[in-house]
C-alpha cells in the first residue's frame, strides 16, 4: 500500500507539470497583456511599453517559461502583476473560503444523495424521484443560487444575500464569528451542494436497485432482516464502491461550481481570484490557481483510490 | 409672540443646534463596487475600481462640482498669469497626511513628476506634454510652468485625474510594487483601515481632516459585489447602502422602494460618455462613405434610447457630448435622419446588391458582453437594409488586442467618455497621430489634417470662445465624414438608500459630505 502511495505521488508530479504548462500556454495565448490591462485606456505613448519592461513581460515567452519553471521547482508561484503580491500569498488568503465551501457542499451532496437515493430505491415507483433528481442535477448552479436567495434571503429574510460577514456589525468572539460565518455560508453551500446532490442520488438509487436484485439480499431478507437493515447494512456498502470512484471524478465540477457560487454571493474565494486575474491577464495568478485546482483533483482521486483499496478486500489482494 | 417667548424659543434653537448636528454625525455607509481594485494607488492607474475607492482617501489640488467648475481642495486659491504660461497654487495651511505629517508643495511636485507623469495614463498623455516644470518655491506654493497655454489644466487636477500622494511614503521604492499601494496614506476625508481582496475595503473617518466638520460618516465600507443582480437585492434588503452604478434596465426595480436615484453625466470611471460605433476605415467596404452613411441612416437611435436606456439619456446630437455645452455643436448630426430607403439606395450605388438570401454583405462588431442589447437591436435594424452584423464579445484586454493593437475588426461598439474637456477625452478619438495599440485611441484610424489642426489649436489656447469655434469646426467635418456613428449619450445612474443624504456621485470624493439620517 505504501509502495502504491509513493508511486501515485510520483506520477502526480508529471501530471501537475503538464497541467501547469497547458495553463501557462493558454494564459499567454489569450489576447492582451497585463501591461495593457494595467496601463489604462488613454493614449500615453510609451506607457504600456514601460510597464511591460518593469514587469518583464516584454521578454520572449520561452525565457519567461524557463524562469517560471525554475521558480516553480522551488515552490514559488511568482508575483501577481495586478495585486502586487506573491501568488502563493494570494492563494493562501483565498483557500479557506473555497475549502469550506467545496468540502461542506460535497458532504451535503453526499449525505443528502445517499439518504434520498436509498430511500427511493424501492422496486416500484420512484419515477417522480428520478425526475426530481435529474432536474436538480440539470439546473445551472447560478439559477439554483438565485432561487435560494429569492426564497430564503429576499422572501423569508432568514439569511443574508451576499458576503462573508456583516460589515456594519462585525461579529465578536469565536462563537459569534462562527455563527456569523455559518449564516453567510449556508446559502452558498446549499447552492453548490444541490448541484452535486442530484448526481449522487441518481447513482445511489441505480446502484442500490442493482444490488437489491442480488442473491445475498434475498438471503438477508429470508433470514428476516428488516428492509432498512437490508438496504443500509447489506446493499449500500456494496453499492458504494463504484460510487466513490465516480465522486472523485466530480471534484472538477465542484471547483467549477465554486467559481459561480463565489461570484453570485460575492465571496472572496479562489474562483473569484481566478476570474479577476484572468480579466487583468495576470498570468502568474491564473496559472497558480489552475495548479491548485489540478492538485486538488489529483489528491482527491488519490484519496478515493486509497479509500477503495481499504474498503474492498479484492482490490487489496490484487495490489 | 411675546419677547420672552421669543428669547426662550431662540435659546432652545441655539442650544439644540449641537444635538441636531450630532444626530447627523456618525454611522457606516456600505458601498457596493462591481470589481476589486487590486491596489489603492490612484496615481499609477486610471482604473475605475481604484479611483472609486481612493477618491475618498486622497485629495486633488482642486475639486470639481456638479457642473465641472473648479473648487478649492488642497489648493485654497490659484492665479493664472495673463499669458497663460504660469499657474500658481496656494495650498491650504492645515492639511495633514493620515500619519500626521503636513502636506507640502514638495509632495505635489513629487507626485506629478515621479508618479502621475509616469504612470497615470490620462495625465501622462493629456497634461505632461504641456508642462515645462513644476516648482515648489515655498512650502505652500506650487507653480506650474507651461510650454504653451493649456486650457483643460484645472479640470485635470481633481482627485480622479491628479491625486496628490505623500513624498515621504513613496520616495523610496518602485511605485508599481510599493507596499503603501496596499495600505495607502492620504490626506482625504477617510483613512485606510483594511483591505481584503475581492471582499471589502474599510475606511474610517479622518478626525483631523482639513475641511472643518467633514466628513460626517464614521466608516465607509466598500463591498466588492460583481453580480449586478446581487447588488440590487443587497441594496433593497439594506445590506448595502449605495450602488455606484445601476443599469437603466434595473432602475425600475428600485423605484418607490425607499431608494434615491440620481442621474449624472459622470464620476469615477468616466464622464460625458457617448455610445459610439467605430468604423475601421482601413477595411475597403467601410472606407466607402456611402456605406457609412447607409449604416447611419438604417439605425433608429430613438429605439436605443427607449428600449435600452429606458429614456435615461439622449440621442447623440453631435460628436462632442452635450455635457460640454461650450464645445458641443447642437444639431450637427441632423443631416443623417433615419431613412432605410436612402440606406438601400446608397448601398446599391456603392455596389453591394442583395444576394439570394436578401443580404448584401456582413460585418463584425467587437463589443463587451454588457452591451449585448445594443448588438441585438443593431442586428435587427441593419438586417432591414441587407447588412449582416456578427457580434464578437470580448473583455477589455481582448478588445484592446483585436481592435487597437491588431486592428482585426470591421466595427466596434465603444462607450467613449469625453471627460470634462474635449482635450482630455475627445481628441484621442480623431487625432491621426493617435492610431495604435493604446485602448480607446483612434479606433477608426481616421486621418484628417484639418481636424488635427482644429484639435491642436483648441488645446493650445485658454480662450473658451476660440476653443469652442475650433471644436465646432471639427465637428462639422466629422459629421460629414462619419468615421464613427455616435449613438446615444447614456446617463449614469447612482442609487442610495433614503437613510442617507449628501452623496456627490459626480465627484471622486463622493462621500465627503454624506450624512446618515437615521
Amino acid at each position: 500500500m505504501r509502495r502504491l502511495l509513493i508511486r501515485r505521488l510520483l506520477l502526480a508530479v508529471p501530471t501537475l507539470l503538464v497541467a501547469a504548462t497547458i495553463a501557462f500556454v493558454l494564459a499567454h495565448l489569450a489576447p492582451g497583456s497585463p501591461a495593457v490591462a494595467l496601463g489604462g485606456d488613454f493614449g500615453a505613448p510609451g506607457l504600456v511599453e514601460e510597464i511591460a519592461r518593469i514587469q518583464g513581460t516584454d521578454r520572449p515567452l520561452a525565457v519567461i517559461y524557463v524562469e517560471w519553471l525554475l521558480r516553480l521547482a522551488r515552490g514559488d508561484l511568482g508575483f501577481s502583476f495586478r495585486a502586487q503580491a506573491p501568488v502563493t500569498a494570494l492563494i493562501g488568503d483565498r483557500l479557506g473560503v473555497t475549502l469550506v465551501l467545496t468540502l461542506s457542499a460535497a458532504l451535503l451532496a453526499m449525505l443528502l444523495g445517499l439518504l434520498l437515493g436509498a430511500a427511493t430505491a424501492a422496486r416500484k415507483g420512484g419515477r417522480a424521484a428520478v425526475a426530481t433528481f435529474a432536474l436538480v442535477q440539470a439546473l445551472p448552479v447560478y439559477l439554483v443560487a438565485q432561487l435560494l436567495v429569492l426564497v430564503f434571503a429576499v422572501g423569508l429574510g432568514l439569511l443574508p444575500i451576499q458576503g462573508l460577514e456583516n460589515p456594519r456589525a462585525p461579529p465578536e468572539g469565536l462563537a459569534g464569528l462562527l455563527a456569523d460565518r455559518a449564516r453567510h455560508l449556508a446559502l452558498p453551500i446549499a447552492a453548490l451542494g444541490l448541484g452535486q446532490f442530484g448526481f449522487v442520488a441518481l447513482l445511489t438509487r441505480a446502484r442500490l436497485r442493482e444490488e437489491l436484485g442480488r442473491l445475498y439480499v434475498t438471503t438477508a431478507r429470508a433470514r428476516g432482516a428488516g428492509e432498512a437493515t437490508v438496504r443500509l447494512r447489506h446493499a449500500l456498502p456494496n453499492a458504494l464502491l463504484p460510487l466513490l470512484a465516480l465522486f472523485g471524478s466530480r471534484v472538477g465540477a465542484l471547483v467549477g461550481g465554486a467559481l459561480v457560487v463565489e461570484t453570485a454571493f460575492a465571496l472572496p474565494g479562489l474562483g473569484r481570484l481566478a476570474v479577476t486575474a484572468a480579466i487583468a491577464r495576470d498570468q502568474p495568478t491564473v496559472i497558480g490557481v489552475v495548479l491548485v485546482a489540478a492538485l486538488a483533483i489529483v489528491l482527491a482521486n488519490l484519496a478515493v483510490d486509497l479509500l477503495q483499496l481499504w474498503l474492498d478486500p479484492r482490490q487489496r489482494e490484487a495490489s | 409672540m411675546s419677547p420672552v417667548r421669543l428669547v426662550v424659543a431662540m435659546l432652545v434653537l441655539v442650544l439644540s443646534a449641537p444635538f441636531a448636528s450630532a444626530q447627523l454625525r456618525g454611522g457606516t455607509a456600505v458601498v457596493a463596487v462591481p470589481s476589486d481594485p487590486g491596489h489603492l494607488n490612484p496615481a499609477i492607474t486610471t482604473s475605475a475600481p481604484v479611483q472609486q475607492i481612493a477618491g475618498s482617501i486622497f485629495n486633488g489640488l482642486i475639486s470639481l462640482d456638479e457642473t465641472g467648475t473648479p473648487r478649492p481642495d488642497l489648493a485654497q486659491s490659484w492665479t493664472i498669469a495673463p499669458d497663460g504660461l504660469r499657474v500658481t497654487f496656494t495650498l491650504v495651511p492645515d492639511a495633514r497626511w493620515h500619519d500626521g505629517q503636513p502636506v507640502t508643495a514638495e509632495d505635489v511636485k513629487f507626485t506629478f513628476e515621479n508618479l502621475l507623469f509616469r504612470f497615470h495614463a490620462r495625465t501622462r498623455a493629456g497634461l505632461a506634454p504641456a508642462v515645462e516644470s513644476i516648482d515648489a518655491p515655498e512650502a505652500r506654493t506650487v507653480v506650474f510652468r507651461l510650454r504653451r497655454p493649456h486650457a483643460p489644466l484645472l479640470r485635470q487636477l481633481d482627485v480622479l485625474e491628479a491625486p496628490i500622494l505623500p513624498r515621504h511614503v513613496y520616495a523610496e521604492g518602485d511605485a508599481n510594487q510599493h507596499p503603501a499601494n496596499l495600505r495607502p496614506v492620504g490626506s482625504g476625508p477617510f483613512r485606510f483601515e483594511s483591505y481584503r481582496q475581492d471582499d471589502s475595503v474599510v475606511l474610517v473617518r479622518n478626525p483631523a481632516y482639513f475641511k472643518a466638520g467633514l466628513p460626517h460618516l464614521d466608516r465607509l465600507v466598500f463591498r466588492v459585489i460583481p453580480d449586478a443582480n446581487t447588488q440590487i437585492q443587497a441594496l433593497l434588503a439594506g445590506e448595502v447602502d449605495y450602488l455606484v452604478r445601476v443599469a437603466a434596465s434595473d432602475v425600475r426595480r428600485l423605484q418607490n422602494r425607499g431608494i434615491t436615484l440620481v442621474d449624472t453625466r459622470g464620476g469615477a470611471g468616466g464622464s460625458n460618455c457617448i455610445m459610439t460605433l467605430a468604423f475601421n476605415l482601413e477595411r475597403p467596404t467601410l472606407a466607402d462613405l456611402r456605406v457609412r452613411r447607409a449604416i447611419a441612416a438604417a439605425m433608429d437611435r430613438n429605439q436605443m434610447l427607449d428600449l435600452i436606456l429606458f429614456g435615461r439619456g439622449r440621442v447623440a446630437e453631435a460628436p462632442i457630448s452635450s455635457g460640454i455645452p461650450w464645445a458641443h455643436l447642437p444639431g450637427a448630426l441632423a443631416a443623417h435622419p433615419i431613412d432605410p430607403a436612402l440606406a438601400n439606395r446608397l448601398l446599391d450605388e456603392a455596389g453591394h446588391p442583395r444576394g439570394a438570401n436578401g443580404e448584401r454583405f456582413s460585418i463584425d462588431m467587437f463589443l463587451y458582453a454588457t452591451f449585448t442589447r445594443y448588438a441585438e437591436l443593431m442586428r435587427q435594424q441593419l438586417a432591414q437594409v441587407g447588412i449582416g452584423l456578427r457580434a464578437r464579445f470580448v473583455d477589455a484586454a481582448g478588445l484592446g488586442e483585436a481592435v487597437f493593437a491588431r486592428r482585426y475588426f470591421d466595427t466596434t461598439l465603444v462607450s467613449y467618455c469625453n471627460g470634462l474637456d474635449p482635450a482630455i477625452g475627445v481628441r484621442r478619438m480623431y487625432d491621426s497621430t493617435n492610431i495604435g495599440s493604446v485602448p480607446f485611441s483612434n479606433a477608426a484610424a481616421f486621418r484628417n489634417a484639418e481636424v488635427d489642426r482644429h484639435f491642436a489649436a483648441a488645446g493650445a489656447t485658454m480662450d473658451e470662445a476660440v476653443r469652442g469655434e475650433h471644436y465646432r469646426a471639427a465637428q462639422r467635418i466629422l459629421a460629414a465624414e462619419l468615421p464613427y456613428w455616435w449613438l446615444v449619450e447614456a446617463n449614469l445612474t447612482t442609487a442610495w438608500r433614503d437613510a442617507f443624504r449628501g452623496f456627490a456621485p459626480w465627484s471622486g470624493s463622493f462621500a465627503e459630505g454624506a450624512q446618515r439620517l437615521r
